[in-house]
């Protein structure tokens, strides 16, 4: 059933008290009675009174599932990652191009900044990240989605790098790489998706492994969160 | 009355918010397509369009996407080719995306009261896919009889491949008799007919270097005599010296 359909509905079946009233409220205007005119504001204003809250409730459900919440994790997790810690709750999309057997991996790059110091960690938000269904029993699938978060770390790596060779500790500096890095990031895993078109094309996938794999062993050495200058 | 009018209401509302503005849909902004979307694309388009409708061609901007994406060869390529990918996966696709091809050539093979072809670019493009899609499955399938072959130089093992072959060719003389309707085609329908020809032929030939192209030979000396078309000779007598030489070299 078509899901703009649904909602309609839905909507109708919740206003129809409303509707109801307004019908009155207009019966009565013309015999110049007005008190309906208060009943219906009245049921009008509860009913968003009621449904706001409902909406809120369910727009931060969708961002991050607190019903079953999992802290973020960070990449010294990441064998333990597997689709058991995807827990986020997807209400909007159905589909990926027509496939509803998808998934979708959330990860960021967080960063302090203290005043001689600097930590910056790749994370990854298990009550954000959604799929279709936990006990799928798909390792491409699951390796695609834990590439991004190897990515993630790459870029994080990249960035402790570029701090690292800094000369002194410089605030703005520093922020600015992160940006920059950020940006990077962000790229590389739109190109990620595109040319592996989320895992379909398997040599595609399989020339990123080896390219994400190689430049973390390159990078080893900035493992560590955090930076002392 | 009251009733019947919240309901009325309601209804106007479920109609307005289910009216879809799109009246053929196509996976347009995916990369490629699948072999369920071909089932998909190929289902509208052989019976989504009243008859009187004109179909997605290359000479309209507006639909051109929906023709190029169809006829679009990377579609299968993109896995076939993909020798990260199981062999018998691989046979697998490529045996489904041969029965969407099947399905495929009734879509532009429309004539009009002149005996022309509605569509014939079109008619073409699919015809190309198909020939292509075709020496890919044929080879796949070969490759599976020899890894799963005790022996792949039996003479058991050599003989299903050179039957397999055979097949191949002679599913690709189907495509030389559309010469024998040449004058259902437009000049620009005539070169894209050629140019099947001096790739795709070339292609097959290149694969099978050792097969036996006598009856395309045959064919295509017979269609020499027949066609019309300046175009089309040039490129029938390019295949027919091609086999020559494939002869001379294997003589």
């Amino acid at each position: 059933m078509n899901e703009n359909l649904i909602a309609t509905l839905i909507l109708l079946v919740y206003f129809s008290p409303v509707f109801y009233q307004l019908r009155i409220v207009i019966k009565e205007s013309k015999k110049g009675n007005r008190i309906p005119l208060r009943k219906f504001l009245k049921f009008l204003k509860y009913s968003f009174l009621i449904l706001i809250p409902i909406l809120i409730g369910f727009t931060i459900l969708s961002h991050t599932n607190f019903l079953n919440y999992e802290r973020p994790l960070t990449f010294d997790k990441y064998d333990q990652i597997t689709f058991e810690n995807f827990r986020g709750l997807e209400f909007f999309k159905k589909s990926l191009y027509g496939n509803e057997r998808f998934a979708y991996v959330v990860t960021s790059i967080e960063s302090d900044i203290n005043d001689d110091s600097v930590i910056i960690q790749s994370l990854f938000y298990p009550s954000r990240s959604f799929v279709y269904k936990k006990n799928m029993n798909s390792k491409e699938l699951l390796n695609h989605e834990k590439y991004h978060i190897k990515i993630t770390e790459l870029f994080t790596r990249k960035a402790k790098e570029k701090i690292s060779n800094l000369n002194q500790f410089e605030k703005e500096e520093i922020e600015k790489i992160i940006k920059e890095i950020k940006k990077d990031e962000r790229k590389f895993q739109k190109e990620y998706d595109y040319d592996t078109f989320h895992s379909y094309v398997l040599s595609e996938q399989k020339r990123y492994e080896k390219e994400v794999d190689s430049l973390l062993n390159l990078l080893t050495e900035y493992k560590k969160p955090k930076i002392q200058f | 009355m009251t009733r019947i009018k919240i309901i009325l209401f309601a209804a106007l509302c479920i109609t307005l918010t289910s009216c879809k503005t799109e009246e053929h849909e196509f996976p347009l902004d995916k990369r490629y397509w699948d072999v369920n979307d071909y089932d998909n694309v190929i289902l509208e388009l052989n019976y989504g369009y009243e008859s009187d409708e004109k179909l997605p061609t290359f000479n309209n901007p507006e639909t051109r996407i929906i023709v190029e994406k169809l006829t679009d060869q990377q579609n299968f390529k993109i896995v076939l080719d993909d020798n990260e990918l199981g062999l018998k996966h691989r046979n697998d696709v490529a045996e489904k995306f041969f029965k969407e091809w099947r399905d495929m050539n009734n879509i532009y093979d429309a004539i009009d009261r002149k005996d022309q072809y509605l569509y014939d670019k079109e008619m073409l493009a699919v015809w190309h896919f198909g020939l292509e899609l075709q020496r890919s499955y044929f080879k796949l399938g070969n490759d599976q009889i020899k890894e799963s072959a005790d022996d792949p130089n039996t003479a058991g093992v050599k003989n299903s491949i050179n039957s397999n072959v055979g097949t191949l060719i002679k599913n690709y003389l189907i495509y030389l008799d559309e010469i024998n309707n040449e004058n259902a085609f437009s000049e620009d329908g005539k070169i894209a007919f050629a140019k099947g020809i001096d790739i795709y032929f070339s292609k097959l030939i290149e694969l099978y270097p050792d097969a036996n192209y006598n009856g395309m030979k045959n064919k295509a000396e017979l269609m020499l005599k027949k066609s019309e078309s300046d175009k089309i000779k040039t490129s029938l007598n390019k295949l027919i010296e091609l086999i020559k030489s494939k002869e001379t070299k294997n003589t």
